[in-house]
């Protein structure tokens, strides 16, 4: 379970808050979307999470943990933070290298890794790269290389910074599938609406740093005012389905 | 593959390019302490005592033929550096002209021993690194160091450095290629625009390189972990060190030349 209670950052005091008395519940094995304006906030959430960041208000509850400097080691093995680019998330010289870093720095065994690393491989299909270079990945494989990373941590709790991002259609639906397939509690921020509908059956919309809506995905998305309101536009899908509709009834 | 991505990718391989070397079984710190007693027995040599210095160079080579290693792959991947050394000391022989030996009719001066000897201790300091590198990898390196009681900062720092090359070579192919693209036809970089590319190409990898350590710190990074090293200290380091110490110093204070020629000379 994740629990934001009031809490409240900013970066600078010049540039004002950038999330402002923000609470929520996230509850064990949830998929819940994060979706808002560019500067709503949205990974600047994520960040809060992990403790890359410490609000300034409020507190963030992990479980039963509060998000601190004394038990970051805890937290970041229950929550495993994919990042928006793959290229800072992959630095060592070989993907098996990379998946097998996290484990380590954990201190398990050399056999236990190599099992983490197998298993990572299979979950996310790419044992045939094992050897590679990350250079010699494309970008989707990268971003699957880069999932593999988090899963050898085994966490409770997956984050997703725009994961569909630069993604061409089949890399985008096999991580779809692949969403799905995961088990425990998972949080995708984007701004890719049709991910959203697709994998998460919660939304919390956020806008200048405030929580707008919480509620039912197909409630948020297809609610076409809410969305304009907040700078948004309703999920290209729906918007085709609409075009169709009015096509279809301008022809009879 | 464009220079960029090959720069990077023989940076990134170079710790595994040398996972065949009879070496790679031996324990981090003797390889380590095995190095450094090289490089500071190759320095010390005195500029004109050139064939103790050949003679550091024949061990060298023996220790890359023992050990599988391949010295050309290494002037291939750094022949900048090689090219780099010749410069170093090129002011020598034109400096010191004073005969010191006469082979044949050519006489040799004093300043192209010093030249020679000069290039051929640094070749030889950044062979025996780059066996170093290759035969122990980045992490082997750091926890050799770690168990030397080197501060941790100082182990971040080089670590941090090296995960960060790759990143910033991608980072310069992509303000190179930017530049190509808006200037068609010209040669090179023109020199009025290098401050402000040097400067957004700093600002950027600045922000690149914070993510990569955020991403290992979420990945449980911690240097005392990390370096640990699971390998134990085994027989056949003890054995490396006990072959390795002794030789090196043989060949560095006895004539080793000149005993192999009493020998073929019976003098």
């Amino acid at each position: 379970m994740i629990r934001f209670e009031h809490v409240g950052f900013a970066y600078t005091k010049e540039r004002g808050k950038i999330l402002d008395d923000l609470s929520f519940t996230i509850e064990k094995g949830e998929s819940v979307g994060i979706i808002g304006p560019n500067g709503a906030g949205k990974s600047t959430l994520l960040k809060l999470m992990v403790g890359l960041i410490f609000p300034q208000e409020g507190s963030i509850m992990i479980d039963s943990e509060s998000v601190g400097k004394k038990n970051l080691a805890k937290i970041r093995q229950k929550i495993g933070y994919v990042f928006q680019d793959s290229d800072t998330q992959l630095f060592m010289p070989t993907v098996e290298a990379d998946i097998g870093f996290g484990p380590k720095n954990y201190g398990l065994s050399t056999e236990e890794v190599k099992k983490r690393v197998e298993e990572a491989l299979i979950k996310t299909g790419t044992q045939d790269l094992r050897s590679l270079s990350v250079l010699e990945l494309s970008g989707g494989q990268k971003k699957l290389v880069s999932l593999a990373t988090v899963l050898s941590l085994e966490p409770e709790v997956l984050l997703f910074d725009e994961p569909t991002i630069a993604l061409d259609p089949k890399n985008r639906r096999r991580f779809i599938e692949l969403f799905r397939e995961l088990s425990g509690t998972k949080i995708i921020v984007t701004h890719d609406l049709d991910l959203i509908l697709d994998t998460c059956s919660r939304t919390i919309l956020l806008d200048e740093g405030k929580i707008v809506c919480d509620d039912e995905t197909e409630k948020i998305l297809y609610d076409q005012k809410l969305l304009e309101e907040n700078g948004l536009e309703l999920p290209l899908m729906i918007e085709g389905v609409k075009r169709r509709i009015d096509y279809e009834n301008s022809v009879h | 593959m464009d220079k960029w991505t090959e720069a990077r990718r023989s940076l990134q391989m170079m710790e595994t390019s040398g996972e065949e070397s009879l070496y790679r079984k031996i324990h981090p710190l003797a390889k380590f302490l095995t190095t450094i007693l090289f490089l500071v027995l190759v320095t010390s040599c005195a500029r004109d005592h050139l064939d103790v210095v050949l003679a550091m160079g024949v061990w060298l080579y023996a220790y890359a033929l023992i050990g599988g290693l391949s010295a050309g792959q290494c002037f291939r991947k750094m022949w900048g550096l090689f090219a780099l050394l010749f410069f170093v000391g090129i002011a020598n022989p034109i400096l010191d002209r004073v005969p010191a030996l006469t082979v044949g009719h050519v006489v040799i001066s004093r300043g192209m021993i010093a030249f020679v000897s000069l290039f051929l201790k640094g070749a030889l300091a950044l062979l025996s690194a780059y066996f170093l590198a290759v035969t122990t990898g980045m992490n082997g390196i750091l926890s050799a160091l770690l168990k030397l009681k080197v501060p941790v900062l100082l182990i971040n720092v080089i670590y941090l450095i090296y995960r960060y090359l790759g990143l910033m070579i991608q980072e310069a192919s992509d303000v190179w290629t930017a530049y190509r693209l808006r200037a068609p036809g010209q040669k090179g970089i023109h020199f009025s625009v290098w401050g402000s590319l040097v400067g957004s190409m700093m600002i950027r990898s600045m922000d690149k390189a914070e993510k990569v350590y955020q991403s290992m710190e979420l990945r449980g990074y911690k240097p005392e972990e990390t370096f640990a090293g699971e390998e134990k200290w085994n027989k056949e380091s003890t054995v490396y060190l006990l072959i390795c110490v002794p030789s090196l110093c043989l060949f560095r204070f006895l004539p080793v030349f000149s005993l192999i020629g009493s020998i073929f000379t019976g003098r």
